[in-house]
């Protein structure tokens, strides 16, 4: 058993939209976007893996270029193996090595496959760590050596490391 | 051939006048650079009459007009005050407009990712950094227009919030409020987002009104968070 965690942008997952003949559980095409897969994989890491959602939210920020919002979503697995969607643990590569333990990769998918990704997706509350927590975050995972700084942005660290409050 | 400085406004370091031929590899050059720098480009053919300077939307020569000899400075793009060199003036908007609508052109089929410089976000910034309010006052009329996709629309809006710079700390303030305001629950998201960037405790009141007359709970929520912060904002400067 276990949770798995990954990054979205939660307006994409928005359950209205205002259109014409939008219904009742449909999705936005532009969901597509968070569920975009490369050699027909995607990435996710398990949050049942000892590591609070927080510190792989926070560990997937650090690799960002800019400090900024994140939103991410947390499902459990039981449904991708009942849609036949392979689950394999490959390394991550955040700039934070335990949280790069956790990384697990869905694999072989389909179109039908991640068609049924974005249902389960949909089914489960989106969250969001507002830019202004990030800092305050960020600035406590680099104090406690959680990331490896020199896998992070000069840009981002000169914006956590910034005084003025956000 | 003639050349010219554009100024020494801002931060300007140098410029540069090289042959149309060249500008390719000039600007592959300059796509390895890790702090890139703002590029102010000034065209002139033959005959012709030296425009107000343009900024060069994007690295790729292919983008600019097509000219004899190009007149490129660079700018610290962080350095306060060296927004706004392009006066205010229908000729100037009018420039801008032209920019804005090819780096919308080029944009198409980008997939935005939050906290990631995409070709959008990096040439607004520029065209905010040379136009200071006028690129404001052609991007809300852009985003009036409704002939982008909330996708589109999203990444304008949090490069607005994110984007620092006194100058036009108002106007882009006030272009995200109104966005509050949109039918589309994609853009009144965005434009949260952009205002909780700007940090700006005088936003408190509108975005309180946002929360109370908005439909979606998901986006209640998240809008609460940005009245949450501006409220911790206000008592840190009371």
């Amino acid at each position: 058993m276990a949770t798995f965690l990954r990054v979205v942008q939660k307006n994409r997952w928005h359950p209205e939209t205002g259109w014409n003949g939008w219904q009742t559980g449909d999705i936005q095409g532009d969901a597509l976007l968070d569920l975009q897969t490369k050699g027909n994989a995607l990435s996710v890491y398990d949050v049942e893996g000892g590591l609070d959602a927080e510190r792989i939210v926070v560990a997937l920020a650090a690799g960002r270029q800019f400090l900024s919002t994140l939103d991410y979503v947390v499902f459990d697995d039981a449904p991708l193996a009942s849609s036949s969607i392979d689950v394999v643990q490959t390394s991550g590569d955040t700039p934070d090595s335990v949280v790069n333990l956790v990384h697990y990769d869905l694999k072989n998918l389909t179109v039908g496959k991640v068609v049924r990704l974005a249902r389960i997706v949909s089914g489960n509350d989106r969250k969001r760590i507002t830019k202004a927590q990030m800092k305050g975050k960020l600035k406590k995972a680099l104090d406690n050596q959680w990331l490896d700084s020199s896998m992070i942005s000069g840009d981002l660290l000169g914006q956590v490391y910034k005084d003025q409050v956000q | 051939m003639t050349s010219t400085v554009l100024g020494t406004e801002g931060g300007l370091r140098g410029s540069e006048t090289v042959q149309d031929d060249w500008v390719g590899d000039l600007l592959d050059d300059w796509q390895g650079f890790r702090s890139r720098p703002r590029i102010l480009v000034s065209h002139h053919g033959a005959g012709t009459d030296l425009p107000a300077p343009l900024v060069s939307p994007l690295f790729a020569g292919h983008v600019l007009p097509s000219a004899l000899y190009y007149v490129f400075s660079w700018v610290d793009p962080f350095a306060e005050g060296s927004t706004g060199l392009v006066q205010d003036s229908p000729q100037a908007e009018e420039a801008i407009r032209d920019h804005l609508d090819r780096l919308i052109a080029l944009s198409v089929g980008e997939v935005f990712f939050d906290g990631m410089e995409s070709r959008l976000s990096f040439g607004l910034k520029h065209l905010l950094g040379v136009g200071g309010v006028v690129t404001v006052k052609v991007i809300r009329s852009l985003l009036n227009s409704e002939r982008l996709s909330a996708e589109e629309v999203g990444e304008i809006l949090r490069v607005l919030g994110d984007f620092e710079d006194s100058a036009t700390h108002g106007s882009r303030l006030s272009v995200l409020l109104d966005c509050l305001r949109s039918k589309n629950s994609r853009v009144r998201d965005a434009a949260s987002i952009g205002i909780a960037s700007l940090d700006d405790p005088t936003a408190l009141q509108e975005v309180e009104a946002a929360v109370k007359n908005e439909t979606l709970d998901e986006l209640r929520h998240d809008l609460q968070m940005v009245v949450d912060q501006l409220r911790a904002g206000l008592w840190r400067h009371s």
